[in-house]
C-alpha cells in the first residue's frame, strides 16, 4: 500500500515536470534582434509559384464573410502575385487573439497584420517574431515612396519593420445634430472642458444617452490631451518620462469621474463594444460618440438604415483649463509585418506591396471582384446580394485613409455617398488640425522596461477605470500607482531607458 | 381557522416559497420569451433597441435572411461537430468509466491518478496549440473533438454511477458466462440510462458551444460554427449580415434561437433522467 502509494506520487511529480516543459517549444525566432533578411528578388524568381501563409481578418478578403467569395478573392490575389496562399481567416473580433497564438506558439504566418501595432508590434520586432523590411522598402519603386513620417511612429533599431495598413488614424467625438437641437446643444468642433460638460449635461435624464463610450480604457486619452497628461512613457526633450505621472493627471481623471457621475457618459460603458457605440449613436439611442475621423457618411448611411436620419456633427477636441488639446491619435493602427520564419522575404513583400499599395489590390481587399462582390448598374456601383447576405461592407470611408491615392474606381456611390463624400474629406481634413500625440511603446532598449511594459498599461487603465467608477478616489488613484511604480522600481527603469538611449 | 401552529406555518411556507419560484422562473423565462417574440418582429418594430415583452407582428424574415446567406453552413458545421463529438466522447467515456468502476481492474488507483491530475492541472492555450499543430489537426473538425473529447470531471461522475451498480448483478452476468464487453452492453448500460442521458447533454452543450477552440485551431470559415457568427452578429453587427439594411435586433435574436434549438429540442426527452443521473452520479459509490 504505502510502494504504491510512493510509486503514484513519483509518477505525479514526473508527470507535473514533464507537463512543466510540455509548452516550452523553442521559438526559432530567437529572443535577441531580428536577424536580417536577405533577399534575392529578381524578375526570374518572381515567375515562380511561392507557398506563402497568409492571416488577415475575415473582414479584408474582399470584406464579405461569404466563404466562396473569400476563396475567390484568394484565388485572384494568388493569380496576380504568383503565389500559393495559405490562407488564415479568423473572425474580426477574435482576431488579434489568433495572432497572438500563432507567434506565441512559433507558428509566425509569412504575411499577417498587425492591429493595435503601436502597441504590439514593437514587442514582435524586438522578440525577433518579424522581420525587418529596410531592404525591400529601398528596393522597391512604390513603396519607397511612402512617407518617411509614416514610419517615425514605431522605431525598434531604426529599422522599418512594417508596412502601415492605412494613413494614421485619429478619432473625435461625434454628435446627433437631432437630438443636440431638440436639447439645445450647442458645441464647437473644439469646445472648452466647461463647456463641453454644461451642454452635454442637458441631454442627461432625457432619456437619450449623453455619450456612449467604449470600454476601451485608452480611448481616454482623448481627455487626457485636454489636461496635458499623456497615458505612457515616452521622450520629452530627449528623456524618457512617464506621462501618467504629473499633477495634471487627478484633473483629468476627475473630470471624467465628473462627467460619469453626473449621467454624461454612459452608465454601462464599461461593457460596451465598439459596434454596440456605433448601433447606439446610429439609432438615436445615443447623442454622441468616439469614432474615427472618417466615419461621417457611415453615420449617415447607419442612421438612415435605422430609419432616424439626422446630420453628425464632430467635435475634434477639447480645450482644457491650460489651453492644451488634441483629439485621440492612433497613429498607426493596423500594419503589415513579414513573419520571421517566412523562407521568401521578398515575394512576401511584393504580396504586401500588391494587396496594400496597388490601385487593383486595395479594390481587391475592401470591395471584392466585380461581377461578384459588387454589380455596377448605369455606373453606380451596389453590393451584389450574395455578397451582402454575409456582411459585406459597402463604405466609401476607406477611401479617405488608403496610402495611396485611388484613381478610379470603375464607378460612382450611390447618390447620398456621392454627396456626402465632399463633407467626409472636408470634416476629415479639418480633423488633422488638432491631431494629438502618440507615442510606441519604447521597446527594444532596455529588457527591464519590456518585461514590465504590458503591466505598467493594465495597471494604469485598472487604476484609471477604478477612478471614474467611483471604486478609488483620483488621489487614491494616483497613490495606487505610485505604489505599483516604485514596486516595479519604474524610476531605475526610466534611468536605464535613458542611459541606454544616451549611448546609442 | 388553523387547526394548529404547524398548519399556519406550512401555509405560509408554501406561499413563500411559491412566490420565490415564481419570480426565479420569470427572471429566467422573461429573456428567453423576449428573444422569441423579437426573432419573429418585423424591422420596424425593433428599431432603437426596443424591448419587446409582447408580441407586436409576426414575420419569419429574420430566418429567411440568416438561411439565405452564408452563415447557414455554421449551423450545420455546429451540428456536424456537436453530434459525432457526442457519439466520440461517450463511446470512450462509458468503456472507461465501467473499466475504472471494476474494483479488481490492476492499478486502478494508478489510472484514477492519471485522470484526477488532468482535473488539477492544465498546459494552457500555447501548449494545447503546439500539440494540435504536431498531430496535424489544425484546421481540421478533428481539433474541435479530439483535443477533448473526455472530460474528467464526467468520467468520474459516471464512474461513481457505475461503482453503485450491485457487483451481485455483474456476478451472476459472469456466472451466465457473460464477458466484461456483454456485460457492460447488456447489464451495465440499461441501468445506466440516467446517467447517459445527463452525460450526453453535458457534452452536446459543451461542443455546441465552443468558441475559442474554433477561432484557435479553425483558419478556414468554412469550417466555423455557430458560435462565431453569433459573436459577429452581436458584438460586429455593422458589418455582419446586412444586405443594405441594419441588422436589428430580430435577426440577431433569430440566431440566438438557432443556436438555442438544438438543446431546446433534446433537452424535454431527457428531462426525466437528468436531474436523478446527475445526483446518482455524484455521490461516492
Amino acid at each position: 500500500m504505502k510502494s504504491s502509494s510512493r510509486v503514484l506520487s513519483i509518477v505525479m511529480a514526473l508527470t507535473m515536470i514533464s507537463a512543466t516543459f510540455a509548452g516550452c517549444g523553442k521559438s526559432t525566432a530567437g529572443s535577441g534582434p531580428a536577424a536580417t533578411a536577405t533577399a534575392t528578388a529578381t524578375a526570374e524568381t518572381k515567375k515562380e509559384i511561392v507557398n506563402l501563409t497568409v492571416c488577415l481578418p475575415d473582414q479584408q478578403w474582399g470584406t464579405s464573410r461569404d466563404s466562396d467569395l473569400q476563396s475567390e478573392v484568394v484565388k485572384t490575389i494568388e493569380e496576380k502575385t504568383n503565389t500559393k496562399i495559405n490562407a488564415i481567416i479568423p473572425p474580426q473580433g477574435s482576431y488579434k487573439e489568433k495572432v497572438a497564438i500563432l507567434v506565441s506558439s512559433g507558428d509566425i504566418p509569412d504575411v499577417f497584420r498587425v492591429m493595435q501595432a503601436m502597441s504590439l508590434l514593437p514587442g514582435y520586432a524586438v522578440r525577433g517574431q518579424i522581420l525587418p523590411l529596410d531592404e525591400y522598402i529601398k528596393k522597391s519603386p512604390v513603396l519607397s515612396k511612402i512617407d518617411k513620417s509614416a514610419f517615425d511612429y514605431i522605431n525598434v533599431d531604426g529599422k522599418k519593420y512594417y508596412l502601415p495598413k492605412l494613413i494614421p488614424l485619429t478619432k473625435n467625438l461625434w454628435l446627433r445634430k437631432d437630438v443636440a437641437d431638440k436639447n439645445g446643444v450647442n458645441l464647437s468642433v473644439n469646445p472648452t472642458t466647461d463647456q463641453f460638460y454644461t451642454e452635454m449635461k442637458k441631454i442627461a435624464g432625457s432619456g437619450v444617452i449623453p455619450f456612449s463610450f467604449p470600454k476601451f480604457i485608452d480611448n481616454f486619452r482623448f481627455f487626457y490631451n485636454a489636461f496635458g497628461v499623456y497615458d505612457g512613457i515616452y521622450q520629452k526633450d530627449g528623456k524618457f518620462v512617464d506621462g501618467f505621472q504629473v499633477p495634471e493627471t487627478k484633473d483629468a481623471l476627475e473630470y471624467i469621474t465628473k462627467l460619469y457621475k453626473d449621467g454624461i457618459i454612459d452608465k454601462e460603458f464599461i461593457t460596451t463594444e465598439n459596434a454596440v457605440m456605433r448601433e447606439k449613436l446610429s439609432n438615436g439611442k445615443a447623442a454622441l460618440d468616439i469614432d474615427y475621423a472618417n466615419r461621417y457618411i457611415y453615420y449617415i448611411g447607419e442612421s438612415n438604415k435605422f430609419k432616424v436620419p439626422t446630420e453628425f456633427l464632430p467635435i475634434n477636441t477639447l480645450v482644457g483649463p491650460k489651453g492644451k488639446l488634441g483629439n485621440l491619435n492612433e497613429a498607426i493602427q493596423d500594419a503589415y509585418v513579414v513573419g520571421a520564419k517566412c523562407k521568401n522575404p521578398q515575394r512576401a513583400v511584393d504580396f504586401i506591396e500588391f494587396l496594400g499599395y496597388s490601385e487593383e489590390g486595395i479594390k481587391l481587399d475592401n470591395l471584392g471582384i466585380q461581377g461578384k462582390h459588387y454589380v455596377v448598374e448605369n455606373g453606380v456601383g451596389k453590393a451584389s446580394e450574395k455578397a451582402s447576405n454575409a456582411g459585406y461592407i459597402w463604405n466609401s470611408g476607406f477611401t479617405i485613409l488608403l496610402p495611396i491615392k485611388l484613381n478610379n474606381l470603375g464607378f460612382k456611390w450611390d447618390e447620398a455617398t456621392e454627396k456626402g463624400m465632399p463633407q467626409q474629406v472636408k470634416l476629415y481634413e479639418a480633423s488633422t488640425k488638432f491631431n494629438g500625440p502618440s507615442y510606441a511603446n519604447p521597446a527594444g532598449i532596455s529588457d527591464a522596461f519590456d518585461k514590465v511594459s504590458p503591466s505598467i498599461k493594465s495597471t494604469r487603465e485598472e487604476i484609471a477605470t477604478k477612478v471614474v467608477l467611483g471604486t478609488l478616489s483620483a488621489d487614491g488613484g494616483i497613490a495606487e500607482y505610485a505604489k505599483f511604480w516604485k514596486s516595479i522600481g519604474g524610476d531605475d527603469i526610466l534611468k536605464e531607458l535613458n542611459s541606454k538611449m544616451t549611448t546609442k | 381557522m388553523f387547526r394548529t401552529q404547524d398548519d399556519l406555518s406550512r401555509r405560509i411556507f408554501v406561499i413563500c416559497n411559491f412566490l420565490m419560484l415564481t419570480l426565479v422562473s420569470v427572471i429566467v423565462l422573461l429573456p428567453l420569451w423576449n428573444i422569441m417574440i423579437t426573432s419573429v418582429a418585423q424591422d420596424k418594430d425593433v428599431l432603437a433597441g426596443a424591448y419587446l415583452l409582447v408580441p407586436k407582428s409576426f414575420t419569419l424574415k429574420a430566418y429567411t435572411r440568416i438561411f439565405n446567406s452564408g452563415y447557414i453552413k455554421s449551423f450545420y458545421n455546429s451540428i456536424g461537430v456537436g453530434v459525432i463529438g457526442t457519439i466520440f466522447s461517450m463511446a470512450i467515456t462509458i468503456p472507461m468509466a465501467f473499466s475504472l468502476a471494476q474494483k479488481n481492474l490492476v492499478a486502478r488507483k494508478f489510472f484514477m491518478g492519471f485522470v484526477v491530475i488532468t482535473l488539477m492541472f492544465d498546459a494552457g492555450m500555447i501548449p494545447l496549440y503546439v500539440v494540435v499543430k504536431n498531430l496535424h489537426l489544425i484546421n481540421t473538425y478533428a481539433s474541435l473533438v479530439l483535443p477533448v473529447a473526455m472530460s474528467s470531471f464526467n468520467l468520474i461522475v459516471m464512474k461513481n454511477f457505475m461503482t453503485s451498480i450491485p457487483e451481485s448483478l455483474i456476478e451472476s452476468a459472469r456466472l451466465d458466462g457473460c464477458n466484461d464487453a456483454r456485460i457492460l452492453i447488456s447489464i451495465v448500460l440499461p441501468v445506466s440510462i440516467p446517467i447517459i442521458a445527463a452525460i450526453t447533454l453535458f457534452y452536446f452543450v459543451n461542443y455546441w458551444n465552443k468558441y475559442f477552440e474554433v477561432v484557435m485551431f479553425i483558419n478556414d470559415n468554412k469550417k466555423q460554427t455557430i458560435q462565431i457568427l453569433l459573436r459577429t452578429l452581436i458584438f460586429e453587427p455593422d458589418s455582419a449580415v446586412s444586405g443594405g439594411e441594419g441588422v436589428y435586433n430580430n435577426t440577431k435574436m433569430a440566431v440566438m434561437m438557432m443556436g438555442m434549438l438544438p438543446v431546446m429540442v433534446l433537452y424535454p426527452f431527457i428531462q426525466k433522467y437528468f436531474v436523478s443521473g446527475l445526483m446518482l452520479g455524484s455521490i461516492k459509490g
